[in-house]
């Protein structure tokens, strides 16, 4: 694994030096895109939108659009004028219990492993942790982007957990679909109950897999090796089509039924007068 | 998914998206509906400028208005522009299955079309009067005020024909001879629900302000102005069971063992089939209404 980032966790008066390891990684299968025709891989050219010039990377500079095609430039200088002294440390503010916060916080998992020296202050704060039930609510500054996180046990490790701010999580009141009250029924409430009893069960992550990705894997593989590939037909495929059909049917139907005469010769003379 | 109609290639879209959650409907379902009700329903959409509302992701999501034909929308759809006061709108008309397919892939599942039509907009056909029922009214007492509406409307020598809105009203449709103005038709339906009023006063309401109709069927007769729109027999509306609105018999309104939930999609073009056009005469023959004006008059 690579060390993504090095600094200090600070803890009070105890600072304990570590390294910085991504803990999760996506295993998404990813395409390149390539030439029809020459089946070679697409090549992107940053370019210029007002002189249609190829730009190198020295050529570049970030800007703020502070209105529609209005720009402030903000250069490496600006960033650095702006205090931090917390670039290189973990400062642990506070220490919670994990069940007081809400899954939807959190953002990314990394590892902490201990750096030169920092084993015993490490181990320290690992296992107080553990005793107390406790975990560390940490700002951390990772890549410009200052964030919350949690630091707490995972076996023999720590693990830090970065998490969004309150401002970041959407607004659940505007989800759609809550502005009638729902009434439920004992029997319903029983039924469902039972049901959630039934599947109960411990989680065992391994037994989870991502099917789509596997038969992806199997699909490429099989093209590699040259063989021919027979694609099931997908159960969704087959419904949809079935829709067409009955709309096809209906269609076939409604037209036999009659066409709305054109308006006008319709209506003849008004009845009684 | 593409589907070909007269020629015209109406691109599908969603098919599978469940547009009544409680019951489990589909966008097709909806497409399907309205395809198989459209031999009933197009003669009451023909040539009438249309107010959409579209619900993209079912009757519990968002939903808004589309009254201007859309940029994108395929140069066969006719149009009809309309000058308001304020701006032109360039409406669409439903005149055939193909449009009709179009506006409700779209997801315009409230369908509601003028009362005039495009040769001759300044006229409406027929008067309409509309049972509104405020809170706390069941459906029982907005049967028994059409009741008294075809009471008055006998006694007027005038036919109506009712249909539930689809929700919880009735709304009753009086076929009027061309010619008549805007204004004259909400005259014409003031006086009917006047004589209403005065003939169940603690039932009925005309007060405008909501607040202090109470537990009564409002009488509303402001439906009738130029502009105005009510949805057209035969649509379905965005409430639990995918009701559709259905023109009933009058023996039906009367007899009290009906209700609006039970006219859905899933069995109208089997009632309209065995039943035939109950409304038909909506569109076939206008009434004079010189009595009523006569009497407005005085």
């Amino acid at each position: 694994m690579r060390t993504i980032w090095k600094g200090a966790v600070s803890f009070g008066l105890v600072s304990i030096p570590i390294k910085l390891f991504p803990a999760t990684e996506q295993k998404d299968i990813k395409f390149r895109f390539l030439h029809k025709t020459c089946q070679a891989p697409i090549k992107y050219q940053r370019v210029c939108s007002a002189c249609g010039q190829e730009v190198t990377q020295e050529d570049i500079v970030r800007g703020y659009e502070y209105e529609s095609g209005r720009f402030v430039i903000m250069n490496e200088e600006d960033l650095e004028k702006i205090p931090d002294e917390r670039t290189r440390t973990i400062d642990i503010i506070d220490f919670v219990s994990l069940k007081d916060i809400d899954p939807i916080y959190f953002d990314k998992t990394y590892y902490l492993a201990p750096n030169d020296a920092g084993e015993k202050p490490y181990a320290l704060l690992r296992k107080a942790m553990e005793e107390t039930d406790k975990i560390a609510v940490a700002k951390v500054v990772i890549r410009n982007k200052e964030s919350l996180a949690v630091i707490r046990g995972y076996g023999n490790f720590l693990v830090m957990e970065t998490m969004l701010y309150p401002d970041e999580i959407r607004d659940s009141k505007l989800l759609p679909g809550f502005e009638r009250e729902v009434k439920l029924h004992d029997n319903e409430m029983k039924m469902a109950r039972e049901l959630i009893e039934n599947l109960a069960t411990e989680f065992t992550p391994e037994k989870y897999d991502d099917e789509y990705r596997k038969k992806l894997l199997e699909l490429i593989k099989a093209k590699i090796e040259g063989e021919e590939i027979v694609i099931p037909e997908a159960e969704a495929k087959g419904k949809i089509v079935d829709l067409m059909d009955a709309l096809k049917a209906s269609v076939e139907m409604a037209k036999k039924a009659g066409q709305v005469k054109p308006a006008g010769k319709r209506r003849k003379k008004a009845a009684g007068e | 998914m593409e589907i070909e109609i007269n020629g015209r290639k109406i691109k599908l879209s969603n098919l599978e998206k469940i547009f009544w959650p409680a019951s489990g409907y589909t966008k097709h379902d909806l497409l399907r509906y309205y395809i198989d009700v459209s031999s009933y329903l197009l003669p009451y959409l023909a040539d009438r400028p249309i107010h959409f509302q579209r619900f993209p992701d079912g009757i519990e999501g968002k939903r808004f208005y589309q009254i201007n034909a859309p940029s994108y929308a395929p140069s066969w759809v006719k149009t009809f522009p309309v000058q308001s006061k304020e701006r032109v709108r360039n409406y669409m008309l439903v005149n055939d299955l193909e449009t009709l397919v179009y506006v409700v892939n779209l997801a315009c599942l409230e369908i509601h079309p003028w009362h005039s039509r495009i040769t001759d907009i300044n006229h409406p056909d027929y008067g309409i009067v509309d049972l509104d029922p405020q809170e706390g009214v069941g459906f029982k007492q907005v049967a028994h005020v059409a009741g008294v509406v075809k009471d008055v409307l006998d006694s007027l020598g005038l036919s109506g024909f009712p249909k539930t809105s689809g929700a919880t009203g009735i709304q009753i449709y009086i076929p009027l001879r061309t010619g008549y103005t805007y204004e004259q038709v909400r005259d014409i339906v003031g006086f009917i629900c006047a004589q209403v009023h005065k003939k169940e006063p603690h039932l009925t309401t005309m007060e405008r302000m909501v607040k202090k109709r109470g537990a009564t069927v409002y009488l509303d007769y402001l439906q009738n102005l130029w502009g105005k729109t009510i949805n057209a027999p035969y649509t379905v509306r965005p409430v639990p069971g995918a009701s559709v609105s259905t023109p009933l018999s009058w023996g039906e309104v009367c007899g009290g063992k009906v209700s609006p939930a039970d006219f859905t999609i899933t069995n109208i073009v089997d009632r309209v089939k065995e039943k035939g056009d109950l409304f038909a005469p909506v569109l076939s023959g206008g009434q004079s209404a010189a009595t009523i004006l006569r009497q407005i008059e005085k």
